[in-house]
């Protein structure tokens, strides 16, 4: 910073101090504006089909590593899988929907209870499902329409032979990221589907009754389960 | 870079500099992997496939419109009774998302069910001849035969049913369906070797239409579904469906077979064919139903309403 010809009167240093503070602030002003503006873009939130599809590899990695052949090391798998299903899958808003009017029924208690056990019910079957019959079969994600705000509806299909099988699934975020609140294998709704069941139970029973039938199911699928192994 | 010509403020000082550069193109370098991967993987497939899913998207739009003009005011939001602790805000929405769902959802697909108790009863039949005889022999057929060859006997039955699906989708005035249905039928007896071989979509690539039937025609006619029907072994239909069968039976060149127990080996076949390739389909539906019979049955509709809209 020497000039030609330098004046050093201490009013002129004290401007030059200031002016050297002030340049030194610059390049740190600059790099902070651009971090702010890096900062959103690193951040920018995954698509629906982005996080559907990083949950479903993380979910076929874990099925085909071998590490967990072992029959011990089953209930380790599957709580495993079950923390990545309850993330993706949005088993409150499921339940909800699969009640339909029928949920004005339910006391807060018996919504919860409902809530939980029929997520275990559907997480544990469908698990059981998939543990048996996969094969490598693969998962190709065709399209991603919006179709409101916050709701996508992604496409997807497996492909096998004999036939893909078209499997969309609706997603939506309400502030906890994109979760699925429905599954249509060949254009059949899931949740269209039980609700058909619950409605017809509940049209000559109490909320209270579903929920046990629910709870028999579990055990049901609990015993067939350890006589399997 | 204007950070290394601050030489005066001595070489000491310039990492922290360093430091928050290092971070600012780590973190531009993940947005830019984000956003490519993102754009790369969505719209390359998303763009590939979007002019085919237009349609679709459109004919699913059009029940939307017939179920708002039913229900004239939306639903009044469910009082939100929330339990205690749980976030205000999260709670609100989830009746906000669900009252939209509501507003738009195509209604459960209902059919009178009048004939509940006999199809009560054959459904247990049909459960019990799929598990304990169909599946067996399924699994065995399927162990035994090599999948090249069962495709090549799917195709072949295909390709002897698309003088029926012609018919159904000229009386259903889908001409473009028609067309190509018959351009598939003259490809894949010739080219396909009567059939065989699906030469039309791998080396001419004109796509397999939906399949139409006579069921669908009818109910392209404006002819009500009536009641749900279950019959032994051919499993659920429902009284427009019934018909359709009828008039596909009537329609089609397998039935010609004389004897009639010929036609029967024939068709018995091609269903024991088909069900090698779908072993634990059915199981996967009816295992996780808490009342199979409902299940089934609304699958049935759901999935028959859905072919009627191809």
């Amino acid at each position: 910073m020497l000039e030609a010809g330098g004046h050093h009167t201490p009013a002129a240093n004290q401007g030059r101090r200031k002016q050297m503070i002030a340049k030194r602030m610059i390049p740190w002003l600059c790099l902070v504006l651009l971090l702010a503006l890096a900062w959103p873009a690193a951040a920018a939130p995954q698509s629906a089909t982005q996080v559907l599809k990083a949950n479903l590899d993380k979910f076929i990695a874990i099925l085909k590593d071998p590490a967990y052949k072992n029959g011990a090391k089953q209930k380790e798998q599957d709580d495993k899988i079950w923390e990545i299903i309850n993330q993706v899958f949005d088993f409150e808003g499921v339940a909800r929907r699969a009640l339909g009017r029928n949920w004005r029924r339910f006391s807060p208690q018996e919504r919860k209870e409902f809530s939980d056990l029929f997520a275990k019910l559907l997480a544990k079957t469908y698990i059981k499902k998939i543990k048996k019959g996969y094969r490598d079969e693969k998962v190709v994600f065709t399209a991603e329409e919006k179709l409101r705000k916050n709701k996508v509806l992604v496409r997807s299909k497996i492909v096998r032979r004999g036939g893909d099988i078209l499997v969309d699934y609706n997603m939506w975020n309400r502030g906890q990221g994109w979760r699925v609140y429905d599954v249509k294998v060949e254009g059949v709704s899931l949740v269209k589907n039980y609700r058909a069941q619950f409605n017809d139970i509940l049209l000559n029973h109490k909320p209270a009754y579903l929920i046990q039938r629910v709870r028999e199911k579990l055990a049901e699928q609990e015993k067939q389960k350890h006589k399997n192994q | 870079m204007m950070c290394f010509r601050r030489e005066g403020g001595g070489g000491g000082r310039s990492w922290p500099c360093l430091l928050v550069l290092a971070v600012f193109m780590i973190l531009a370098g993940c947005a830019a992997e984000n956003q490519n991967a993102g754009q790369a993987a969505v719209p390359a497939a998303a763009g590939a496939r979007l002019a085919e899913q237009k349609p679709v998207a459109k004919a699913e739009r059009k029940p939307k419109f017939v179920s708002g003009t039913i229900m004239a005011a939306p639903k009044p939001k469910p009082k939100a009774v929330a339990p205690s602790g749980q976030a205000g805000g999260s709670q609100q929405s989830l009746d906000d998302l669900l009252a939209d769902e509501e507003a738009e959802d195509e209604p459960v697909v209902r059919v009178a069910d009048p004939l509940e108790p006999w199809n009560r009863f054959w459904f247990v039949f049909n459960d019990a001849f799929y598990r304990h005889v169909m599946n067996p022999v399924a699994r065995g057929y399927k162990a035994v035969v090599p999948g090249d060859y069962r495709s090549a006997v799917q195709n072949f039955f295909h390709n002897l049913w698309a003088p029926v699906r012609f018919l159904a989708a000229i009386l259903q005035g889908k001409i473009d369906t028609a067309g190509r249905e018959m351009a598939r039928f003259v490809v894949n007896t010739t080219m396909g070797v009567l059939g065989f071989g699906d030469a039309a979509s791998e080396i001419l690539e004109i796509e397999r239409p939906p399949d139409e039937d006579f069921g669908q025609t009818l109910a392209s006619w404006g002819i009500g579904n009536g009641f749900y029907i279950v019959w032994p072994i051919i499993g659920p239909s429902t009284l427009r469906d019934s018909a359709g069968l009828v008039g596909d039976m009537i329609a089609s060149p397998v039935w010609d077979l004389k004897p009639f127990e010929a036609a029967l080996g024939v068709r018995s076949y091609q269903y024991l064919n088909d069900a090698s390739f779908r072993i634990g389909d059915y199981e996967s539906l009816t295992d996780a139903a808490l009342d199979p019979y409902t299940a089934v049955r609304n699958f049935y509709l759901q999935y028959r309403a859905r072919e009627a809209q191809k």
